[in-house]
C-alpha cells in the first residue's frame, strides 16, 4: 500500500513532476496530431487520386503489325472477370486562348503556365459509367458555372453562346475544371481556342510538327476538389477531339471499373484483374501497359506515406526525449530522499518495495503525461478545423492554402488504437529508463542512508 | 587487531537479562561482531557482543562517541548484518534470512526511533505514524484494515498528547512533537523491540525529559523491550539496567 501512497505524495508535492507530465503530454499530443493529419492527408490524397483516375488504366500502344480497334480492345477488357465497365479516352496536352483576347498575354510568365491544359476526349455516356464525372459536375461551387444538364454535359444551347457570330458555327463544347474558369474569368457561353501539336506524318523523312487550333464553346465546369486537376484538365467530346487533334489512334487510354467488392478494398484482387487484362491483351497481340490506380500513383502515395513515417519517427524520438525528463526528475529525487529510503528500510520496507515507490513515480508521471497527451491530441484532432479557423481569424493568416494543399479543410484521421499504443510505449519507456535510479534507491544500504547528511 | 573478533575475551560477561520479573526473551545476540574495512585498514567496531532482552525490559546503552553504539543498534534491528555471531528475534534465527525476510521481520518485530526523527515531510502526523502498517499490508488488504490501522496510529498519537496535531506536517511541528510522532510510528505495529538511538539528543533538557518518560511509559505499556542509546546519565538511570559500550564490547555497569 505504501508504494503507491508514498509515490503519489512525492509526486503531488513536487512542481517538476507537473512539468514532466506537461512535457510528455505535449510531445504525445504532437505525435498523435501529426500522425492523424498525415493519415488524413494520405486518405484524402488516395481518395482524390482514386476519384480522378479509374481502378485500372490500360494504355495501348499503336502497332503497325497488329492494329487494334477500339471495339476490339473494349470487348476484350470487358470480358475479363471482375471488370464492370470501360471507357476509352483521348489525352493530349494543349494551350488555350480565350476567344477575342490577344496572344500577347501568353508571354506573361504567369500565363505561360496557367494556359497549359490537359485535354481529355471522352464519350460522356461511357465516362459516366466508369468515373465520377457525374459527381464532379454536380460539385461545382458556383452554380453560374455549372453545366446545364449533368446527364448530357456537352449539350449547350446555341442561344446561350455569347458571341452571336459563333452560334451557327457548329463548334464543339468544352467542360473545364472550375479553377481554370475562376482564374481566367470564364463563363458558360464564352469561346476559347484550344491549340495542340498534331502528330504529323509518321513516314516523313524530316521531323515535322504542326499546330492545330480550334474554337470551343465553354459548356460549364467540373470540380474534383483536387486543385491540380481542376486547374489543368478540360473535357471535350471524343469526336470533337479527333477532329481537333487529327489523331489516328483509337484511344490514348482505357479506363476500367472493376466490381465494387474488388475495387474498394482489395489491392490484391485489383492486381489480379490487372494481370488478367494484361494476359488477355497479350494473347490477342495488342501491346499495352496495364496499371492499377495504385501502380500509377505509387511513387506519390509512397512519398506521402514516407513523409508520414519520417515525421512519426522524429516525433517519436521527441516523445522519448521528454521521457528522459522523468529520468532526471527521479535521479534527483532519489538523491534528495536518501534519508526517507533509510527510514523506509528501518520500518521494514523491502528493497523491491523501495524500488517500486520510485518506479511508481516515473510510471505515474509518464502515465498521466501519456493520458493527457492522448486526450489533448484526440480532442485537437477532432476539432482541428475549428482550431485552425480560430487561429486564422485571430491572426488574420491563412494556415492552410488551397493552392498548396488542394484541400482547405485539414484532413485528420483518428487512430485510437495507435494513440493508445503511443501512450503505452511512453509509459513503458519511462519505466524502463527510470528503473536505474529506482533500482539504485532499492539497493541503497539502509545504514548509509540513515547516516546520510 | 587482526585476531578473530568473534572470540569473546575471558572475563567479559554476557549481558544477560535478569531472570525474573519480565516476559519472554525477545532478542538474543551471541557474539555478534562488525568490522569496517577502509582500504588496507580495518576497524573492529563491534567485537563479540552477546545480549539478551526480555519483553517489557528497558535497557540503556552508553559509551563514548564512536564506540559502536549505533552500529550495534542497527545490527540488533536487522538493518545491518553482523559479520559473525548469531542473532534471534522473537525466536527467529536471523542469520540465514534473505533481505526480504529480514525486512518483513523488522517490520513486524522492530520499531526504530532516531535522533533526527526521520519523518516524511510530505505526510502529516497520522500518515507518518501509520506508515509501518502500510508497509505490512498490500493495497487489497488495506481497504479492509486501513481504518483500524489509522485508528491504532491515532490512539498512539492521542496517548502521546498529539490529538490536536494529527493533520499537521512535520514542518509545522516542534522537535518534541516530531519525536513523539516517531515514537508512535515505532510502536504502531506492536513491535516486541523498540530501538532508540539518542532519542532526546536533539531536544532541550525539559522536552527531552518529557519525551523520555513518555518513551519508557509507552514501551512498558505496550510490552516492548526498549533499548535506548544515550549520553544522558539521567535517562540511563530510568532504565532497568545500563550497559556500557567500550572498545567494541558491551559491559554491565556495576
Ligand atoms: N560505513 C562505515 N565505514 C567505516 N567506518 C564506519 C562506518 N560506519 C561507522 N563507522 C565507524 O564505526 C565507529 C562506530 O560508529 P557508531 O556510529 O556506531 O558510533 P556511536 O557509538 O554511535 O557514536 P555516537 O555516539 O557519536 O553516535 C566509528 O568510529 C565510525 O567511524
Ligand atoms: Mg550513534
Amino acid at each position: 500500500m505504501f508504494r503507491l501512497f508514498l509515490a503519489v505524495r512525492y509526486m503531488v508535492s513536487r512542481p517538476v513532476s507537473y512539468l514532466a507530465v506537461a512535457a510528455i503530454g505535449v510531445a504525445v499530443m504532437a505525435l498523435i496530431t501529426v500522425w492523424s493529419i498525415m493519415n488524413g492527408f494520405l486518405g484524402e490524397t488516395r481518395a482524390m487520386i482514386r476519384g480522378t483516375t479509374a481502378d485500372i488504366v490500360v494504355t495501348p500502344r499503336e502497332s503497325q503489325r497488329s492494329p487494334w480497334s477500339r471495339e476490339r480492345l473494349e470487348t476484350l477488357i470487358v470480358g475479363v472477370d471482375g471488370v464492370e465497365a470501360v471507357c476509352s479516352r483521348f489525352v493530349r496536352p494543349a494551350v488555350f486562348k480565350v476567344h477575342g483576347t490577344v496572344w500577347n498575354r501568353m508571354n506573361s510568365s504567369l500565363m505561360a503556365t496557367s494556359n497549359q491544359l490537359i485535354v481529355l476526349g471522352i464519350e460522356p455516356e461511357d465516362e459516366l459509367e466508369v468515373t465520377k464525372l457525374r459527381a464532379y459536375l454536380d460539385d461545382v461551387d458556383d452554380p453560374a458555372l455549372a453545366v446545364a444538364d449533368a446527364e448530357a454535359p456537352f449539350a449547350f444551347e446555341r442561344s446561350r453562346i455569347l458571341d452571336r457570330r459563333l452560334r451557327n458555327a457548329g463548334l464543339g463544347r468544352v467542360i473545364l475544371g472550375e479553377d481554370i474558369m475562376v482564374n481566367h474569368d470564364l463563363r458558360p457561353g464564352m469561346a476559347l481556342e484550344l491549340v495542340t501539336a498534331t502528330d504529323g506524318d509518321p513516314f516523313a523523312t524530316e521531323p515535322q510538327i504542326a499546330a492545330s487550333s480550334q474554337t470551343f464553346i465553354v459548356a460549364g465546369a467540373f470540380n474534383t476538389g483536387h486543385y491540380d486537376t481542376d486547374v489543368r484538365q478540360v473535357f471535350i467530346e471524343r469526336a470533337a477531339f479527333k477532329a481537333w487533334s487529327g489523331v489516328t489512334q483509337e484511344a490514348s487510354e482505357v479506363y476500367v471499373r472493376v466490381s465494387a467488392d474488388i475495387g474498394q478494398t482489395d489491392a490484391a484482387g485489383l492486381d489480379q484483374v490487372r494481370d488478367q487484362i494484361s494476359i488477355t491483351l497479350a494473347e490477342d497481340g495488342i501491346p499495352a501497359v496495364t496499371q492499377t490506380w495504385l501502380d500509377r500513383h505509387r511513387i506519390f502515395l509512397n512519398a506521402v506515406e514516407n513523409e508520414r513515417n519520417i515525421l512519426a519517427i522524429v516525433l517519436g524520438f521527441f516523445v522519448l526525449l521528454t521521457c528522459t525528463i522523468t529520468f532526471s526528475m527521479l535521479t534527483m529525487m532519489v538523491q534528495e530522499k536518501v534519508r526517507d529510503i533509510g527510514i523506509l528500510a528501518a520500518m521494514g520496507a523491502s528493497p523491491w518495495g523501495i524500488t517500486a515507490v520510485f518506479g511508481a513515480c516515473s510510471g505515474m508521471v509518464a502515465g498521466f503525461g501519456g493520458l493527457l497527451g492522448m486526450a489533448a491530441g484526440t480532442t485537437l484532432v477532432i476539432y482541428i478545423n475549428q482550431v485552425k479557423d480560430g487561429i486564422e481569424s485571430l491572426f488574420g493568416i491563412q494556415i492552410f492554402r488551397k493552392d498548396v494543399y488542394a484541400f482547405t479543410d485539414i484532413p485528420a484521421e483518428l487512430d485510437l488504437m495507435l494513440n493508445a499504443k503511443v501512450a503505452i510505449v511512453t509509459v513503458i519507456f519511462s519505466i524502463v529508463i527510470c528503473s536505474w535510479p529506482a533500482l539504485r534507491a532499492g539497493r541503497m544500504d539502509p545504514v548509509d542512508a540513515l547516516r546520510h547528511e | 587487531m587482526s585476531e578473530a573478533s568473534t572470540e569473546r575475551p575471558e572475563g567479559v560477561p554476557v549481558a544477560a537479562a535478569p531472570d525474573a520479573g519480565y516476559g519472554d526473551v525477545v532478542l538474543a545476540a551471541r557474539d555478534i561482531a562488525k568490522r569496517y574495512r577502509m582500504g588496507s585498514e580495518s576497524i573492529d567496531v563491534v567485537r563479540g557482543v552477546s545480549v539478551e532482552l526480555r519483553a517489557g525490559e528497558a535497557v540503556a546503552v552508553m559509551g563514548r562517541s564512536g564506540a559502536g553504539k549505533s552500529t550495534l543498534l542497527h545490527m540488533l534491528g536487522l538493518l545491518d548484518r553482523p559479520d559473525t555471531g548469531a542473532l534471534s528475534i522473537g525466536g527467529v534465527e536471523t542469520v540465514g534470512l534473505s533481505v526480504g525476510e529480514r525486512a518483513a521481520l523488522r517490520n513486524r518485530q522492530v520499531g526504530f526511533v532516531f535522533q533526527f526523527y526521520h519523518l516524511f515531510g510530505e505526510l502529516n502526523a497520522l500518515e507518518n505514524a501509520v506508515m509501518p502498517l502500510m508497509i505490512s499490508h498490500g493495497i487489497a488488504d488495506w481497504s479492509r484494515v486501513g481504518r483500524d490501522c489509522r485508528r491504532r496510529a491515532e490512539e498512539l498519537l492521542v496517548e502521546l498528547g498529539l490529538g490536536d496535531r494529527l493533520r499537521h506536517r512535520p514542518s509545522q511541528l516542534s522537535g518534541g512533537e516530531r519525536q513523539r510522532i516517531a515514537i508512535a510510528r515505532a510502536l504502531v505495529g506492536h513491535p516486541s523491540l523498540l530501538l532508540c538511538d539518542e532519542p532526546t539528543g536533539n531536544l532541550d533538557e525539559q522536552t527531552g525529559e518529557i519525551i523520555e518518560s513518555q518513551l519508557f511509559g509507552m514501551a512498558r505499556r505496550h510490552g516492548a523491550a526498549l533499548v535506548v542509546v544515550t549520553h544522558d546519565p539521567l535517562l540511563a538511570a530510568r532504565a532497568d539496567r545500563t550497559l556500557h559500550m567500550h572498545d567494541g564490547r558491551l559491559e554491565d555497569a556495576e
